[in-house]
């Protein structure tokens, strides 16, 4: 099977295409400035021009037999990857006032996808799927109940896929391990520009630092976390700040860059020594620990710990760090409790979800007879 | 000799004669419906010994709430005190200690009332009234916020632009402080160690505000309040820990006016906000079985209410490392066995174990609730502001005495 992922962000779209099922990809590349403003579909002209050029190299050729679309919010309407149809569409758009930037950007891709690959089904997957079932004593913030039912402010997490994949594969990894306990109860520490911590028993999430969007929770690279809620009200009414001017400044001027004011990524912070970036160090190993400690809390025990994410390997200078933290000051009953490390990257992540969920769905059919697929794919590209 | 500790709520004033060191109480009372008009009428509610003694008077302001509390207070030669100690919430960045009171404090005072603008400018009103009406009384005021001084600079400090910071003084405080110091001191009493020995997490949980302080060594680490009183767990009627956009999202839907959002997380989320009935948690749980149609959501405000204490009870212990307590105190914490339960249910693997018989038949405080092989102790212990007030006023009267000898 073929598989083109896309995974559109404010201006940049980064592609992957897959073949030979999900296992290898061959090709992948980012599209700056992809919003089609012009109408003339010029960022997924250039994919389709990479993937020619590269054809010679593919043994399947470059035909897409699917094409999975990340999504960074689904609400609570989707709560697993989706096969885009109008009505799925509608759904999409409703969520417009929660991701007003990126929901839009993401419904045009679509629909340019649906005029350019006709019939090829586009499957969507989402970032908060993951989190969509997050029981209510977690989700839900201490406000007035019917500003939360008009608004739909909730807690969500947005680092779904690696988690649900970091937890797949402790699952998986563990079965042929005698030596250690069922890992039902598991920390999943998800090492990317804007960390997340959840807490995940069996396979359903108790506990997740993300919050109605991902500023809240573990500071980011440019965002501020956790903060009191008087700060945005004081830096209102003494500033004369408006709400705009104060998200600038929460979602792009704070967090590593706030504290560092320096352009510095996670995993430079976590390896480094410098003494300039000992209290961004500080923070960020302090607030793990917490998160970490809720998360046990949340779940009332811990098996395993898993590290996952782009930084993943900044996991391990972390990993011992934390299980002194844990297993030699705070923990009584440590026995078996072990770390793992989940490398994978997210469009192998997205493509790995896609490819369970149309096993699941029995669409398995539109990749195992190569005469049906190429039917189904045909005419292949409208470029007009 | 005798301190009189005054504790100025926005519209009280309780105060506490202690005989020093005995801690013996040898008066009280409180001074209700201090400030406008009310529909029953303000009045002074004194006891000493057995006997109880009521004034009914207009006090329009904390000031002559002070002056009829004194009228009595004088009026009882058994009762004129030696020196007075001050309750103070917000001691800004300037008051890491119990301070004396002399004019240069009194300036600095002004300078950090709108730290806490409804609890600050009565009780400096009062310290000053004190000061002009009785200048040799020596005053010594104690902060809500010193206790938490020692919260290293990782976990006090908010990830945002240094000079947005430094401008206006973004940090994390803490409260409570005086509450937790106390017991803290009371749990290393009980444990027979000295409290730098103590690392434990303290639960203030009051009827109102609540928050938990994570000890080490005897001295806060960190505490769920922050900047102002509005971080953390879920209050009576304070909405707690939130996404900074929600927040934005809020005011954004108020065309810009901050004071409206302000007025709805501090005064209208929380408890109140959730179930919709009631501030008091203990309404909510008295409730959750018998109201009909309201059972769903007074259950899930109370579900809301206890998971945000566990989580962070889980922070702090991991936090704090090496716990030897979990200590609950105030109102809610000393009488709601059901909170205490469903907080530390099922938290063996950080060495907790409740024992619910002694849980939910406690005669008398302090307590131990925690099983014989419990790792972690879990003590109930009443908390005593007053007297932790006393204790500083006393020690600084004697220091400042040493000092001119």
């Amino acid at each position: 099977m073929n598989m083109l992922v896309l995974r559109p962000k404010l201006r940049k779209l980064h592609y992957c295409f897959f073949n030979n099922r999900y296992k290898e990809s061959v090709l992948k590349g980012i599209i700056d400035d992809y919003r089609d403003y012009s109408g003339e579909k010029t960022a997924l002209k250039n994919i389709l021009s990479h993937l020619r050029l590269a054809s010679s190299n593919l043994a399947l050729g470059t035909n897409p037999d699917v094409i999975a679309v990340r999504v960074v919010f689904g609400g609570e309407f989707f709560n697993q990857p989706v096969m885009v149809n109008q009505e799925v569409k509608e759904k999409v758009k409703s969520l417009i006032p929660h991701a007003p930037l990126h929901i839009p950007a993401t419904l045009q891709l679509i629909e340019l996808c649906e005029e350019i690959f006709a019939k090829i089904p586009i499957i969507l997957v989402f970032e908060t799927a993951f989190f969509a079932a997050l029981p209510q004593r977690e989700s839900l913030y201490a406000l007035d109940m019917e500003i939360m039912e008009n608004s739909g402010f909730r807690r969500y997490g947005f680092k779904g896929l690696y988690h649900w994949a970091a937890c797949n594969y402790v699952l998986s990894n563990n079965g042929n391990n005698k030596k250690h306990k069922h890992p039902g109860k598991i920390l999943s520490i998800c090492l990317e520009p804007k960390p997340e911590i959840a807490a995940i028993v069996g396979k359903k999430p108790v506990m997740v630092t993300g919050g109605a969007t991902p500023m809240e929770g573990i500071p980011g690279e440019v965002t501020c976390g956790e903060i009191d809620p008087g700060i945005i009200i004081n830096l209102a009414q003494k500033k004369g700040w408006g709400p705009e001017q104060i998200n600038i400044l929460l979602s792009q001027q704070s967090g590593l860059y706030g504290i560092t004011g320096e352009k510095v990524n996670l995993e430079e912070i976590i390896r480094s020594r410098k003494p300039e970036y000992k209290l961004a160090r500080e923070i960020m190993q302090y607030k793990i620990l917490q998160a970490c400690g809720a998360g046990i809390a949340a779940m009332g025990g811990l098996d395993k710990i898993v590290f996952c994410g782009r930084y993943t390997s900044a996991g391990e200078v972390l990993a011992p760090w934390l299980l002194f933290k844990l297993v030699y000051s705070c923990l009584r009953d440590a026995t078996g409790i072990t770390v793992d490390f989940y490398r994978e990257n997210i469009d192998r992540i997205i493509a790995e979800s896609v490819y369970s969920f149309m096993l699941a769905n029995g669409l398995s059919c539109l990749w195992q007879k190569e005469g049906e697929r190429n039917s189904l794919t045909k005419p292949l590209y409208n470029l007009n | 000799m005798k301190v009189i500790v005054f504790n100025c709520g926005s519209s009280s004033l309780k105060y506490k004669l202690i005989d020093m060191p005995s801690e013996k109480v040898v008066a009280g009372g409180e001074a209700e419906r201090v400030g406008p008009v009310t529909s029953l009428p303000s009045r002074i509610v004194h006891k000493k010994g057995t006997d109880e003694k009521i004034v009914e008077i207009k006090m329009p302001d904390h000031k002559s709430a002070f002056n009829e509390v004194m009228k009595i207070i004088m009026g009882d030669a058994d009762l004129v005190p030696d020196a007075a100690g001050h309750r103070m919430v917000h001691g800004g960045s300037y008051f890491t200690n119990p301070t004396l009171v002399n004019d240069d404090v009194l300036k600095v005072l002004d300078s950090i009332m709108d730290l806490a603008p409804l609890h600050n400018p009565p009780a400096t009103q009062l310290v000053k009234e004190c000061r002009k009406m009785y200048p040799d009384l020596p005053q010594v005021i104690v902060f809500d916020t010193a206790y938490h001084c020692t919260i290293p600079d990782y976990a006090r400090s908010y990830c945002l632009p240094a000079d947005i910071i430094n401008e206006m003084g973004l940090r994390k405080y803490g409260f409570h402080g005086t509450s937790h110091w106390y017991v803290a001191e009371e749990a290393a009493k009980l444990l027979n160690i000295k409290l730098d020995e103590l690392n434990a997490v303290s639960c203030h949980l009051g009827s109102g505000g609540a928050s938990l302080c994570a000890i080490s060594n005897g001295k806060s680490i960190d505490n769920t309040m922050g900047y102002s009183p509005l971080q953390g767990l879920v209050m009576s009627t304070r909405c707690g820990d939130l996404d900074p956009t929600v927040a934005l999202k809020l005011i954004a839907s108020v065309s810009g006016d901050s004071k409206n959002i302000e007025r709805l997380l501090n005064r209208k989320s929380g408890v109140l906000g959730l179930s919709g009935v009631s501030s008091d948690i203990r309404d909510i749980f008295a409730n959750t079985a018998s109201n009909g149609n309201q059972i769903d959501r007074l259950d899930l405000t109370a579900q809301v209410y206890l998971w945000r204490i566990r989580k962070y009870l889980g922070s702090y212990l991991a936090c704090a490392g090496n716990v030897k307590a979990v200590i609950f105190t105030d109102t809610i914490g000393e009488t709601v066995p059901l909170v205490r339960w469903a907080v530390c249910a099922g938290l063996e693997i950080f060495g907790i174990k409740i024992n619910q018989r002694k849980n939910f038949n406690i005669d008398n405080l302090p307590a131990d609730i925690s099983s014989d092989d419990s790792p972690v102790k879990v003590l109930v212990i009443q908390t005593n502001e007053e007297l932790a007030i006393a204790r500083c006023t006393y020690m600084n009267f004697n220091k400042a005495h040493e000092t001119v000898a």
